[in-house]
């Protein structure tokens, strides 16, 4: 079976997770529904990335402990190969569905906001051939990407913050949701169908990456450092725009410099910015249809990744192609569900795998001793 | 093979390159013409009379010998209609990337129109959400025509000049549509927008015998001023004072001296010139902001704020001499009085044209638990009942005076 996935390090490891991380949540996460009752984005969002870290750190620690190499082998020594084809056809689903999102957000926005005299296809023929060729390439090719533009795109993040600072007034956080700490755990949790996936797959490449700790120590460095990035850019959007307004604005970040007053062309950055995150998204996509990808192949099939790539580019662009064109409401539907009924698809059966490895091992160790003894 | 294959790859980069660069669809500068001020007047035969102050790019004749700038005017019932129209009479494309300003006449300002007409997508037409607002007194076409000068053909520079108005003068406040937007979405606070007027006494540069005359005419009109003082030379067109707004309608408007007062409990002030005249003589103190004032909001039925303000001040005029020696005995006590009794003034004068001007609604809202609570106060409705005391501290810029004194 040629997986084509290569050998990367810790530094490809968490600048792809890092990636993945912050598109998702600040891309994904950031909709009008989540600013119902005030503006807790700045802690439901590194909340959710918090969760799925702990859901991480958890599975990260059944493998070591059991010893298995990648979590498709945590999966199988955990519930079997029969219940298993379940639990990574749930995660398959949902990384392919992380990169459906992100491609249908970015594709809006950069028809929404530059090419708008076109019409989306063609934004979309631009950017998901783009996004298949990169995974066609393999885990090393998405891998070494994320690493040439991780720095770069994080340091671009963070200007796009401070440039826009005079415009910033702490008086827009208000009111705080005081009274809504269950809806921003809610929100948090919900949350984590988008960042779950980034780090699992971590775990699903483990032997990629060189083995369980270094796959454990790419996830931490990656899921702690969009903690930070994606509570500062919930801040920066939350002292510029009140909730009433978020609830109706497309992607506020893009739209931060606008509340300045005293504006020069200099702060006309946010095109290049855009381009900056399409850049993001893309790698990102990449790696969720790589993913998406490989489980598929290491599952049910045991030929080329490369073909099961194209199979799911080519799905990916008919589906976003469909959204755009007339299935809306079907497409939206669909993800509404995932958005309700996403986090406990991962966050239960992923748990309980965790919890099943390591009283299994507990108690194969107790055996192995008895034995010996 | 290897070697067929990184070559054919070159090939077909070289290809592709010029694609990117657009060396296929090459559009020069001169086929657009950048639209640098929209002016909205109320509309004869439709709603609107749309006016597009454009500024000519490129080595065309007019952008040599002429001002640079032409006036567009266009009636319709919203933009695109008026686009429309517009589009007809010009051999290259409107383009909004640099507009900088929407100015609305008093009269469009005064009614919904205002709201309507900005109720369209910016984004269609690639307008900037942070356009400047300016309400104009008078017709917008007329304010436009009175910004054009061979002097200074560039228009955008014009326009960077009101930015220094409102730096170094503190005599119109900056709000842009973003701003706008806030205030009529979230109830927060009403907007202030800087005045544009026409000073008739000073003649067209149209070099015509008809317009010189029309000049020497109205150069004997005493209401034909600017902001009541005679001037010469200059443009016609002036910023001066602020229009106060009661959510989406024009409500009233300050004169520069309030606009200093108010943009000082908006903690937008920088510096300004304020003069106290006793019987000893007169001195002129500029005066800087020290940061944003200090509010304490008290909420129930009726709304009481105190607001704290701390202000630099440096000795510009002294004509008897010895202002330093009577600045703690009396200048200190008498200035600060002067500007808690004129913060006093203009907040009565907001508050008598329900205008949240002075925006006390930024410092009410952050006493609530949840957006719901906030929106069930109906701010607005509290705000006609509410009450204010200013208390102003003022510190004599010592530093400033021993390096003013030569």
């Amino acid at each position: 079976m040629n997986l084509c996935q290569g050998r990367i390090g810790k530094q490809e490891g968490a600048s792809l997770a890092g990636i993945a991380l912050v598109s998702s949540a600040v891309f994904v996460l950031d909709i009008g529904e989540t600013y119902r009752y005030g503006n807790g984005t700045y802690i439901a969002f590194p909340g959710a990335i918090f969760l799925a870290f702990m859901l991480f750190l958890l599975l990260a620690e059944a493998m070591r402990i059991s010893g298995k190499k990648d979590l498709i082998e945590l999966v199988d020594y955990a519930v079997g190969k029969f219940a298993g084809n379940l639990f990574v056809a749930i995660l398959c689903a949902l990384l392919l569905v992380n990169a459906y999102c992100l491609l249908s957000r970015f594709s809006t926005m950069v028809h929404a906001l530059v090419y708008m005299k076109t019409t989306p296809f063609p934004v979309l023929l631009w950017i998901v051939p783009v996004v298949v060729y990169i995974a066609f390439r393999g885990f090393e090719c998405v891998a070494r990407m994320a690493k040439c533009f991780g720095l770069l795109l994080g340091v671009a993040l963070l200007l796009e913050l401070l440039i826009p600072m005079r415009g910033y007034e702490a008086y827009r956080l208000f009111p705080l949701p005081t009274e809504h700490f269950d809806a921003i755990a809610a929100d948090a949790f919900s949350g984590m169908f988008a960042t779950g996936p980034a780090l699992l797959a971590i775990l699903c490449m483990a032997r990629g990456l060189q083995g369980v700790r270094s796959a454990k120590s790419a996830g931490t460095i990656g899921a702690l450092i969009s903690i930070a990035l994606v509570a500062l850019t919930q801040l920066a959007i939350g002292l510029t725009y009140t909730s009433t307004e978020l609830k109706s604005i497309f992607v506020p970040l893009y739209r931060l410099n606008l509340k300045l007053v005293q504006e020069s062309y200099f702060f006309r950055l946010d095109k290049l910015a855009l381009f900056a995150w399409l850049i993001g998204a893309i790698i990102a996509s990449a790696y969720y249809l790589y993913g998406g990808a490989s489980l598929f192949c290491r599952r049910w099939s045991r030929y080329d990744i490369r073909p099961a790539v194209i199979a799911l580019g080519v799905i990916l662009l008919c589906v976003l192609a469909a959204e755009r064109a007339w299935q809306y409401n079907m497409v939206q539907t669909a993800f509404s569900f995932v958005q309700r009924y996403g986090s406990w698809m991962l966050i239960v059966p992923f748990s309980a795998i965790a919890v099943i490895a390591l009283i299994k091992t507990h108690f194969m160790k107790r055996r192995h001793m008895n034995e010996t003894v | 093979m290897k070697r067929y294959r990184l070559l054919a790859l070159l090939v077909i980069t070289a290809t592709l390159l010029p694609l990117c660069g657009g060396c296929l669809g090459p559009t020069s500068l001169d086929e657009y013409g950048y639209v640098l001020t929209i002016g909205v007047d109320q509309g004869k035969q439709k709603k609107f009379n749309i006016s597009f102050l454009l500024q000519k790019e490129g080595d065309s004749q007019e952008a040599q010998t002429g001002a640079g700038s032409y006036i567009i005017a266009a009636e319709g019932d919203n933009l695109f209609d008026a686009l429309l129209i517009a589009h007809v009479g010009v051999p290259y494309e409107l383009n909004f990337t640099r507009t900088n300003f929407i100015a609305f006449s008093d009269q469009v300002a005064s009614s919904s129109l205002m709201n309507e007409f900005l109720s369209i997508s910016f984004n269609a037409v690639k307008i900037r959400q942070s356009a400047k607002l300016v309400i104009i007194q008078g017709s917008c076409v007329e304010y436009m025509e009175g910004l054009a000068s061979t002097d200074i053909p560039n228009v955008a520079k014009r326009q960077y000049s009101h930015f220094q108005t409102y730096e170094q003068e503190g005599v119109i406040p900056l709000t842009n549509f973003t701003t706008y937007q806030e205030a009529i979405r979230t109830g927060r606070f009403d907007i202030a927008i800087p005045v544009g007027r026409l000073d008739r006494s000073i003649p067209t540069e149209d070099g015509s015998e008809e317009a010189k005359q029309q000049g020497e005419e109205q150069q004997t009109n005493e209401k034909d001023t600017t902001d009541g003082v005679k001037r010469i030379g200059g443009l016609r067109s002036y910023l001066h004072g602020s229009a106060l707004f009661d959510g989406d309608r024009l409500a009233g408007l300050l004169d520069d001296e309030d606009t200093e007062i108010l943009l000082l409990a908006l903690g937008e002030f920088e510096n300004g010139s304020i003069r106290i005249s006793d019987e000893e003589g007169t001195v002129t103190f500029l005066l800087k902001a020290n940061g944003e004032p200090k509010v304490q909001m008290n909420l129930g039925d009726t709304p009481h704020a105190a607001m704290q303000l701390t202000l630099y001040a440096e000795i510009e005029l002294d004509t008897a001499g010895n202002a330093e020696e009577r600045w703690d005995s009396t200048l200190k006590a008498a200035l600060e009085e002067y500007i808690e009794n004129e913060l006093a003034r203009v907040f009565a004068a907001c508050k008598a044209l329900n205008s949240d001007a002075m925006r006390f609604g930024r410092y009410a809202c952050m006493q609530f638990s949840s957006d719901a609570a906030w929106q069930d106060y109906v701010w607005k409705q509290k705000y006609k009942q509410m009450t204010a005391e200013f208390s102003v501290a003022i510190h004599l810029d010592y530093r400033a005076i021993s390096a003013h004194v030569e």
